[in-house]
């Protein structure tokens, strides 16, 4: 009973990510018409999902096993428990926030979540506080490397493609190394941390990929720019760089689904390893490959019911975030989830993206930043895990006095 | 809830808002010059005022939104003092255009020479020249920052602000030639006609001067 509950809870959550936080990852390409919303829609769902298969298990083991200390707890139906009213509080507070248009995020709802119910089952030693602290400061790094990583990438673009004499020309040349860095980044990524393989195996399956991506992306962009007409150079370096763009965007759902899936099949993957074990020591236990599965399948159909009307009403264009401004922001932000991803942070992909948008906007690419959103995003950051945590607590009390465990 | 983009970029790009706030002025120059021509024809200018006023009231709205705009930017292409300033220079412009019209319908001149006539003429066509090119001076700058403030591009702006920079010395220089000849004419002309063509002529070289500004503004905003 206790299980079901938890699946359809987790399974709910990943519906209301893939619905919320797809815009996050298409708004780019879908407002600069690079796709069309049904498009955009079918192609977050598949890397939304692959993204949570393929890389998700490090962030929910974080989520799972690296905040709390199961092992200091004896019962293991009191983990249980536990790990429900996390959920269930992440939840309520995540509806609760998007009720009021607030930008909460659901990474840190669920690590507030977690902190709340193991602060009243077994108190202050049972928090792995370094792990946390490290957490919480990868909550505050994550939106710096983003901007980081976008300015670099602006002003790359801006050296080797707009600066130059002839624009359309090096960007020839330059969009299809972009793409094949992009593969490579995943293709290495892919296969040192998921596969297992060793670095010098990783590079060369990497290099690989490199020059086949590059070869075809290079084919495909000479063909493009030789066909169509353009208003002038920059308006060339534009179109091809919106086809790009798409690459980019599904790079940024690819992320979004491997770090954001921890936020809803974390504690579930926590209850089924204390089920299949009938114990609480799990943190050497591998995350059953279905629970990411499971997981990835809530977050896609959330992007293929919800998440599509959701795009829908990013009706105009974004006039000023044309298709190498958009480029910048997406690699910025998909890299750096991705990062995350790998080391096992559960970070915030939304406040990444403000970072990004920052760093293009530092890197004079674009006007921003409407200093009001950047006043809500702080407040979300004190009042999100204070409220997660304590409705987690307080629902975790409820729970065990009712079921008089 | 809206998408973050959608809360992070401003709805209306400000650099959209400013080139239409420019054309309006280029809109207003046309107006304008038509009505010297109609005024000197002894023609009804009236309506032409009217519709001098509508722009300036469309402008001053546009006006309104890009400063509301640009309060709420944490980041943007050009120190905010300098782009605002440069939107109070495109502003005056507009402004100075209603000034002359105004002027022009408050009081009917007799017995101009006909050369002095064609100079007035002259110099308003001049300054429509320079509301136009000016225009392309700050339209220009969307393409600038398409290419990320290219060196290329940078010398286009620098090479379309001389043009206007001539054109100002060229109207200058005509406006003092119109100022000598009407007061050679005192003994001839009347007084107060002499000292209200000068003061139409003064306003128009003050236009001038205004897109002079502009550009040189649109200059110093795209080295830094």
């Amino acid at each position: 009973m206790l299980i079901t509950i938890a699946i359809v809870t987790g399974v709910f959550m990943a519906f209301a990510l893939g619905a919320n936080d797809v815009a996050n990852g298409m708004a780019t390409a879908v407002g600069a018409r690079a796709i069309t919303v049904k498009q955009a829609a079918l192609i977050a769902a598949l890397l939304e999902f692959l993204g949570a298969v393929m890389f998700g298990a490090m962030v929910t083991k974080t989520i799972a096993s690296g905040i709390v200390s199961i092992d200091h707890m004896q019962d293991p139906n009191k983990v249980i428990i536990g790990a429900i009213s996390a959920l269930v509080a992440a939840t309520a507070w995540v509806m609760l926030a998007t009720y009021f248009a607030m930008p909460v995020s659901t990474t840190h709802s669920i690590v507030g979540g977690m902190v709340g119910f193991g602060l009243v089952s077994g108190g202050v030693k049972v928090i792995y506080w370094d792990r946390l602290w490290k957490i919480v400061i990868s909550w505050f790094v994550s939106p710096v490397v983003g901007g980081i990583l976008s300015f670099l990438v602006f002003k790359i673009l801006a050296w080797t493609m707009l600066h130059r004499e002839h624009p359309l020309r090096a960007a020839k040349k330059v969009a299809p190394l972009m793409i094949g860095f992009t593969f490579f980044l995943i293709s290495f990524l892919f296969s040192l941390k998921t596969l297992k393989k060793g670095y010098g195996e990783s590079l060369r399956y990497a290099i690989l990929l490199f020059v086949v991506s590059t070869l075809i992306s290079w084919f495909l962009v000479k063909r493009f720019s030789n066909s169509d007409k353009f208003k002038d150079e920059y308006d060339a370096v534009e179109q091809i760089f919106r086809r790009v763009q798409v690459l980019t965007s599904a790079y940024v759902c690819f992320s979004h689904g491997a770090n954001d899936v921890a936020n809803a099949v974390g504690p579930v993957a926590l209850i089924m390893m204390i089920t299949k074990t009938h114990t609480t020591s799990v943190g050497s236990i591998e995350i059953p490959r279905f629970i990411l599965f499971l997981g990835g399948l809530g977050i896609a159909l959330g992007v293929l019911l919800y998440g599509y009307k959701v795009m829908r009403t990013i009706g105009h264009d974004i006039t000023e975030l044309n298709n190498t401004r958009g480029f910048s922001i997406d690699f910025g932000t998909a890299t750096t989830v991705l990062l995350s991803s790998i080391f096992g942070f559960p970070i915030s992909t939304t406040h990444t993206v403000v970072g990004a948008v920052t760093g293009v906007g530092l890197a004079r690419g674009i006007e921003v930043v409407n200093i009001d959103v950047l006043k809500d995003i702080l407040i979300s950051w004190f009042v999100t895990v204070p409220f997660s945590a304590g409705a987690s607590a307080l629902s975790y009390l409820a729970l065990t006095s009712l079921m008089h465990i | 809830m809206a998408n973050i983009f959608q809360r992070l970029i401003p709805y209306k790009s400000p650099i959209q808002l400013l080139v239409e706030h420019a054309q309006l002025c280029v809109r207003a120059g046309e107006l304008m010059e038509q009505a010297v021509k109609d005024y000197f024809m002894n023609m009804e200018i009236s309506s032409i005022s009217t519709l001098i006023d509508e722009l300036e009231d469309e402008a001053d709205a546009i006006k309104l939104k890009l400063r509301e705009i640009y309060s709420k930017l944490k980041w943007t292409y050009f120190n905010k003092n300098d782009f605002l300033d440069l939107l109070h220079n495109i502003d005056s412009i507009i402004d100075l255009t209603d000034d002359v019209l105004k002027m022009l319908t408050m009081n009917n001149i007799e017995n101009v020479p006909q050369d002095v006539k064609n100079d007035v003429l002259k110099l308003a066509e001049l300054v429509k020249m320079s509301i136009k090119h000016m225009y392309e001076n700050v339209e220009e700058l969307r393409t600038l920052i398409e290419s990320a403030f290219s060196p290329r591009e940078i010398r286009k702006e620098d090479q379309q602000a001389e043009v206007v920079e001539k054109e100002e010395h060229s109207s200058d220089l005509l406006g003092i030639e119109i100022g000598k000849r009407l007061f050679s004419l005192k003994n001839s002309m009347n007084a107060v006609d002499i000292m209200f063509l000068n003061s139409v002529v003064i306003l128009l070289m003050r236009i001038e001067d205004r897109a002079k500004n502009v550009v040189e503004k649109v200059r110093l905003i795209s080295h830094t």
